[in-house]
């Protein structure tokens, strides 16, 4: 089980998928992640969860939960994950009633941890859009810094954004969780 | 999906099928859409149409439902989706005469001309209506949509040839009418 200090971060279950379609078609959730979700319908989400449930592992997507309630807040997953290059690729939502209290800073700091001590990864790197600052924030708190602008690389909510990549390493990362975990 | 005022846009299941089978054999609607004339459906082909849409990049079915008592009472959608020139052929149908002349229509293009625009980044939205069908245009021509010209007894409809307009509405102009802020943007 991959805990955090308020989350869990657990597989996906077949009662999860009308609560992450909702979450897609909320479009305050799926423009940040590139709105590619947005008019999903439950058919579809059933279809990829029957690939879900095929692949080697779950890490592609986790459903982040309340530890104490067990509530689900929301998704997490690596991307991809490269153990040549010992290097991963974050994302995750929440449902805008859990924003800005913390969870997603957590279960970010939750799988990092775990990508980097159990995975044995080096590096993890995640993309955002410029506009997104609530995000960019977060991410910063995880140790992510800026490493790439890729300008006006994507259309989102009526305009081209720039495209950021962020990234943080092993050496970067263990410090900063190490102090947020001594933390009340 | 998208939440308007009187109604919501949401993605379409098989259990909507029922709801389009009866809309596209009423009478009423059938007089104003194509073909229009009722087409006995097996509950097999409709499904098998269902999954089609739904892995077909080039056209997208949405449900309308009403806010208050959120039953479905229509559908919007885009088809012919042409992303190189990023245009589309506009398609609403309100199944039921009751649900005429409420606004219902006219908020749900507005809302769904939004995500066209703002989030898929259309460009020229098209949208194609037979001439009698006065009350449609007068509803389109209140969303923005301008008359380009009259397609001559093109659609063989109950018996006769009728004609058609074709009106589109682009972009800038959409933005120009419609107004908001943006996502990430700072209120001034």
């Amino acid at each position: 089980m991959i805990q955090g200090k308020y989350v869990r971060l657990r597989a996906v279950e077949p009662e999860d998928l009308p609560k992450i379609v909702e979450m897609f078609n909320n479009p305050e959730v799926s423009i940040p992640l590139g709105a590619a979700y947005l008019g999903m319908a439950l058919e579809q989400e059933e279809q990829w969860y029957a690939n879900y449930l095929k692949g080697e592992d779950q890490l592609g997507s986790l459903a982040i939960t309340d530890r104490l309630t067990g509530e689900h807040l929301g998704q997490i997953g690596f991307n991809q994950i490269s153990y040549k290059n010992r290097t991963a690729v974050i994302g995750l939502f929440l449902a805008p009633v859990y924003w800005g209290k913390g969870y997603g800073t957590d279960a970010m700091m939750a799988l990092c941890h775990f990508g980097f001590t159990q995975l044995n990864l080096q590096k993890i790197q995640l993309n955002v859009f410029a506009p997104n600052r609530r995000g960019i924030r977060a991410y910063e708190k995880c140790g992510f810094q800026i490493e790439a602008v890729m300008r006006q690389h994507s259309y989102v909510d009526g305009r081209f954004a720039d495209d950021l990549i962020m990234g943080v390493l092993v050496e970067e990362f263990m410090p900063i969780y190490g102090r947020y975990i001594g933390s009340e | 999906m998208f939440q308007g005022e009187k109604v919501f846009i949401r993605p379409m299941s098989t259990e909507d099928l029922p709801h389009l089978m009866r809309w596209r054999n009423n009478g009423e609607l059938a007089k104003y859409i194509w073909p229009g004339i009722p087409t006995p459906t097996p509950r097999a082909r409709q499904r098998e149409w269902y999954e089609r849409m739904l892995a077909d990049d080039s056209r997208k079915v949405f449900v309308i439902c009403e806010t208050a008592g959120q039953s479905p009472i229509g559908i919007i959608g885009l088809a012919n989706i042409n992303t190189r020139n990023q245009s589309g052929y506009l398609f609403i149908w309100i199944g039921e005469s009751i649900h005429w002349g409420h606004g219902f229509g006219s908020e749900a293009m507005v809302i769904f001309l939004g995500y066209l625009y703002r989030i898929l980044n259309m460009r020229r939205i098209i949208l194609e209506v037979y001439e009698y069908n006065e009350r449609a245009i007068r509803a389109y021509e209140k969303v923005g949509f301008v008359k380009e010209g009259k397609v001559r007894r093109s659609v063989f409809k109950d018996g006769r040839y009728v004609d058609e307009y074709i009106m589109s509405m682009l972009k800038d102009e959409y933005f120009a009418k419609y107004p908001t802020k943006r996502w990430g943007e700072e209120s001034k």
